[in-house]
């Protein structure tokens, strides 16, 4: 039933699930949002029962998940849904953006303008409340890895469409699941990983401990995540206070999430000096040369699988890439640089 | 805003998350909930049915209850899926098949013949070749109650026949299988790293210490015997009977692939060398970092595989072999998988409930010593030995216990370990103890009453071992440690 | 009807048979390969993701005709017989009722799959509905034995004779093939 959990006339109660451990930022994030919601809505009381590192809903389970209020809300990776998301995809792209605050933001703002992007949610029963901030993805390697040339004949870890651009330069790519990563770096079945983001290689996998060398490569983002995703008929059942509040909230959450972000960035950055490692920034011309090649053609490749849905037409795809493009390259001249990029200023 | 914690939960009745439809109408609290569900579960227990669905139907009923129909249709649908298709997994039918090719090859029983061989002379020496064989060949069906009811069949004979009394050989034979859980590879600690997350490979390596520790005192343990009195033992030397008196006529399939007459201690000693290859191979391949040990079970297998066509020295014997192992393993993975489908969805139950969470916040609320919570986390196993076997044991228990020790700063790997031998312990104490239960129902054997009397010496020495691994955790954790460094 | 069953339940078996010697030649060959050319198979990983719920759902069916899935008949031993027949034909009817629903609601969600051609986050975008479609012809092989297994429970907790036949955990004692 779609009774909107709204146990008395003025207590809340929601299930909240995610996979990552209670210490990341993106549980502190989730928390912070609900409580300021909370806060935002005197006659009402949230009741938010947290559950961490997948306790309850796996990553790959998430969109069901939700959508069946096994949880209410969640933090939800679209990259786990391909065939269910696909306009989302289109962050895994690589060298589309390097500034995670600009995909935040233009995540937002897609989906406040775009109505098949709106749509892809919708279908799925699901509203995306709070976009997540994620930052540049991480290279890292046993041995220093300088330019784009030494990756040729590496054995890297990686999956999405950013492991072909590693392909395209000669690496041999392994998709192992993170948990995986510290034994079979260690043990040497692979020579360096991808696909992470700074905090998680240095602090929650700490897998920076035996590949310190780590590289800020100019791929960037590499997923479309939210902090919140909710059970669409839930929110609708939602009292307008609530839905109001849970906007502003959104909103302020965003900037909150970029301050724990580079706080938690720095935090990793002392670590990795402690670890002895450090991170490498690739050439500028060797990073758009690598980029000219590819980017194109794996853009046509996701918009080719999108087309494949039978929920979109080729003009809504056309039109939501023009836009996400337009708006990325708007936003990323004023964003604030990733944590990756300001670890590698640092010396 | 109220706890955000999951941590009020058990004591609440007010139903602060039960707007879902079952809920509402059956008025159900929280606690009752949860009172039901574990009561169901050890009612259908009572049925004889397996336990891998007595946990689906209560954890299935009890989700439904907690948060509707709907709710629990979608739990049901998506778990069978989620809780398999993970890599790690692998370890689990690789291990199995290498397992059941060593069984079905004839390895293990050539190595137990070496083993009585070479201590049969001993007093007490064939209970000593017993334990030997159990330590290397157990563990790995995932049910130490169906390996002890596997090696069952083989050795109680082969001791009765040698002039044991009956209880006491079925008594080493039900205690023996249990070092098998600790010895690599193990499917118990595998599978707590499954649950728990802890890294399978140095879970392995931890159990291989204390494996061999209590294999050498239980070996210990069946020489006094069999020093002290020729009334509980020994009354014959293996080496004075012939030969195939000794062997013949104890039914087992694995004496189906090779004639037994032809046995002659060389091929005996290479059995050894099968064995030690084998061995070699999968920890020394996790220890020196060559492969992971997801990896290690694939080699193991392919391993033991190319060993047994060696050994067999026939190709048509060789694929019939392979027609007898490879169902027998694939048998076995069901029922692993079907109780960890079984137990995900009973655990998904008790963690939408709180349960975990409202259970560590009360044990650390009552600020009693570390070791205490370690000691009654670990006594409650021995109980529940009464119902479960091995798997299921962990299965229910773990998820609870495992934040509580690890937020009192305890090693995961360590608790691991310590878990595996007191699941073992429940397996085998009296009044009920699973293993020595299903020992006494084998062909030929003696009834669960006699065996329990001659068992608990076995259990003592357990025990022992438990206090020295408190006292010690260096035993459990040195060598995992050590192999990360390298 | 029950031969039936059975020709299906050791058809699943020999299907899990081939798919864990796969896993085992393509993880092990793997592992060689890399060694020897620095390289393994692209995506293994992935590929044992996909078939190893395979594997494990359609060996179940075979599992119970086994009589391997673990259960414990310590409480049902020192019943009466009459009461103990009763108590695990109440059992099995119940635990036929739980996998009739597991069917369903996984029937449902492999042909949702199948539907948008379900595929997996990785290297290779594999496809995961065939998984799902296994799994759930696994689970109506399962349902299968256990019907006709309640079926044979409940008819003779209706006679008079001998006690119930349960085996807990024992390997082999009702054969293989
Ligand atoms: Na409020
Ligand atoms: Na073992």
């Amino acid at each position: 039933g779609s009774d909107g959990g709204v146990a008395n006339q003025d207590q809340i109660t929601f299930k909240y699930a995610t996979y990552q451990p209670e210490n990341s930022t993106d549980a502190k994030v989730a928390k912070w949002w609900f409580e300021r919601v909370d806060e935002l809505t005197p006659n009402h009381e949230l009741d938010v029962k947290m559950f961490y590192s997948g306790s309850l809903l796996p990553p790959d389970d998430t969109l069901n998940g939700v959508a069946s209020r096994r949880a209410d809300a969640a933090l939800f990776a679209t990259s786990y849904h391909p065939k269910e998301l696909p306009l989302s995809q289109i962050a895994t792209v690589p060298f589309l953006s390097t500034s995670a605050e600009a995909s935040a933001r233009v995540h937002a703002e897609m989906y406040e303008n775009n109505e098949a992007f709106r749509e892809e949610f919708k279908r799925n029963g699901l509203v995306p409340l709070v976009w997540a901030v994620v930052p540049n993805n991480t290279l890292g390697f046993v041995d220093p890895v300088d330019s784009v040339d030494d990756l040729d004949g590496k054995k890297i870890r990686a999956v999405g469409i950013s492991a072909q651009a590693l392909e395209a330069k000669g690496a041999e790519v392994v998709a192992l699941p993170a948990t995986d990563l510290y034994e079979s770096l260690e043990q040497g079945v692979i020579e360096g990983f991808s696909t992470l983001i700074f905090t998680n290689a240095v602090l929650g996998f700490n897998v920076a401990e035996v590949a310190p060398n780590l590289v800020d490569s100019g791929l960037g983002q590499y997923v479309l995540a939210t902090q919140v995703v909710m059970n669409a008929d839930l929110y609708e059942g939602l009292p307008d206070e609530v839905k109001g509040a849970m906007g502003q909230a959104a909103e302020e959450a965003l900037d909150f999430s970029l301050k724990e972000t580079q706080a938690e960035g720095e935090l990793a950055c002392d670590r990795l000096q402690e670890l002895g490692g450090s991170v490498t920034t690739f050439p500028e011309d060797e990073v758009s040369a690598w980029k000219d090649g590819l980017f194109e053609g794996l853009l046509d490749q996701w918009s080719e699988s999108a087309s494949e849905s039978p929920d979109l037409t080729e003009d809504a795809i056309e039109e939501f890439e023009s836009e996400y493009l337009e708006a990325m390259s708007e936003r990323s001249g004023e964003a604030a640089p990733d944590i990756l990029t300001e670890c590698a200023n640092r010396g | 805003m109220r706890a955000i914690q999951q941590q009020e939960g058990l004591g609440s009745t007010g139903c602060p998350w039960g707007s879902r439809d079952a809920r509402r109408i059956l008025k159900m609290s929280l606690a009752l909930i949860v009172v039901t569900v574990f009561m169901l579960f050890f009612l259908l227990l009572m049925s004889a049915v397996p336990v891998a669905f007595c946990l689906g139907v209560s954890g299935g009923i009890g989700i439904w209850l907690l948060d509707g129909q709907e709710v629990m249709s979608a739990s049901l649908a998506s778990i069978p899926l989620t809780s398999s298709a993970r890599y790690g997994l692998v370890v689990l039918p690789m291990f199995i098949l290498m397992g059941v090719l060593l069984a079905e090859t004839g390895i293990a029983r050539d190595l137990y013949r070496t083993a009585e061989r070479s201590v049969g002379r001993l007093p007490g020496g064939l209970a000593g070749a017993t334990v030997f064989a159990c330590t290397i060949f157990g563990g790995v069906s995932g049910s130490s109650t169906a390996d002890a009811a596997t090696i069952g069949r083989i050795s109680i004979e082969e001791m009765r026949r040698n002039g044991y009394r009956p209880e006491y050989a079925a008594a080493v034979v039900a205690a023996a299988g249990t070092i098998a859980v600790l010895i690599p590879p193990s499917i118990i600690l595998i599978m707590y790293g499954v649950i728990t997350g802890e890294s399978v490979g140095a879970l392995l390596l931890a159990g291989l210490v204390p494996g061999c520790m209590m294999g050498l005192a239980f070996f210990a343990y069946a020489v006094t015997v069999g020093l002290r009195g020729r009334d509980r033992a020994l009354s014959v030397h293996t080496s004075q009977l012939p030969a195939s008196e000794r062997h013949a006529g104890n039914g087992a399939t694995r004496s189906r692939n090779r004639g037994d007459g032809e046995k002659n201690s060389l091929t005996n000693y290479l059995s050894l060398l099968y064995a030690l290859v084998l061995f070699g191979v999968v920890l020394g391949g996790i220890y020196l970092g060559v492969f992971t040990s997801t990896e290690a079970s694939a080699v193991g297998a392919a391993t033991a595989l190319a060993l047994g066509v060696i050994a067999i020295r026939s190709p048509t014997r060789s694929l019939e072999m392979l027609r007898t192992a490879v169902p027998h393993a694939v048998s076995t993975v069901g029922m692993i998988f079907a109780i960890l489908l079984g137990g995900t969805i009973f655990t998904y139950f008790l963690i939408s409930a709180g349960v975990p969470a409202s259970f560590t916040t009360w044990i650390l609320e009552m600020e009693l010593p570390s070791e205490l919570v370690v000691i009654m986390l670990l006594a409650t196993l021995i109980p529940l030995g009464m119902f479960l076997d091995g798997l299921s044991m962990m299965l229910v228990t773990v998820p609870l216990s495992y934040p509580v020790v690890t937020a009192l700063g305890y090693d995961g790997v360590w608790f691991g370990v310590l878990v595996c031998v007191l699941i073992e312990v429940g397996l085998l104490t009296p009044p009920v103890g699973l293993n020595v239960f299903v020992i006494s129902g084998l062909p030929g054997a003696p009834r669960a009453e006699q065996i329990f009397v001659q068992v608990l010496p076995f259990v003592l020495i357990q025990l022992l071992l438990v206090a020295l691994f408190m006292l010690f955790p260096d035993l459990v954790t040195w060598l995992p440690s050590r192999a990360q460094s390298t | 009807m029950r031969s039936a069953v059975r020709r299906l339940t050791l058809a699943l078996m020999i299907v899990a048979s081939l798919l864990t010697l796969f896993l085992m030649v393509m993880i092990a060959g793997d592992v060689l390969l890399r060694y020897a050319t620095g390289s393994g198979f692209r995506g293994s990983t992935e590929v044992a993701e996909v078939i190893l719920p395979a594997v494990a759902y359609l060996a179940m069916a075979y599992t119970q005709r086994r009589g391997e899935h673990v259960a414990s008949s310590v409480v049902l031993d020192r019943l009466p017989t009459r009461p103990a027949r009763m108590l695990h034909s109440a059992g099995m009817v119940v635990v036929t009722a739980f996998l009739a629903v597991l069917l369903l609601v996984t029937t449902e969600s492999a042909i949702d799959s199948a539907n948008i051609r379900e595929s997996r986050y990785g290297l290779l975008g594999l496809a995961v509905w065939p998984t799902r479609i296994l799994l759930a012809i696994g689970l109506l092989a399962l349902l299968l034995e256990n019907l006709a297994d309640t079926w044979e429970c409940v008819r003779s907790s209706n006679k008079k004779g001998s006690g119930v036949q349960v085996v807990p955990g024992a390997p082999e004692t009702q054969g293989g093939s």
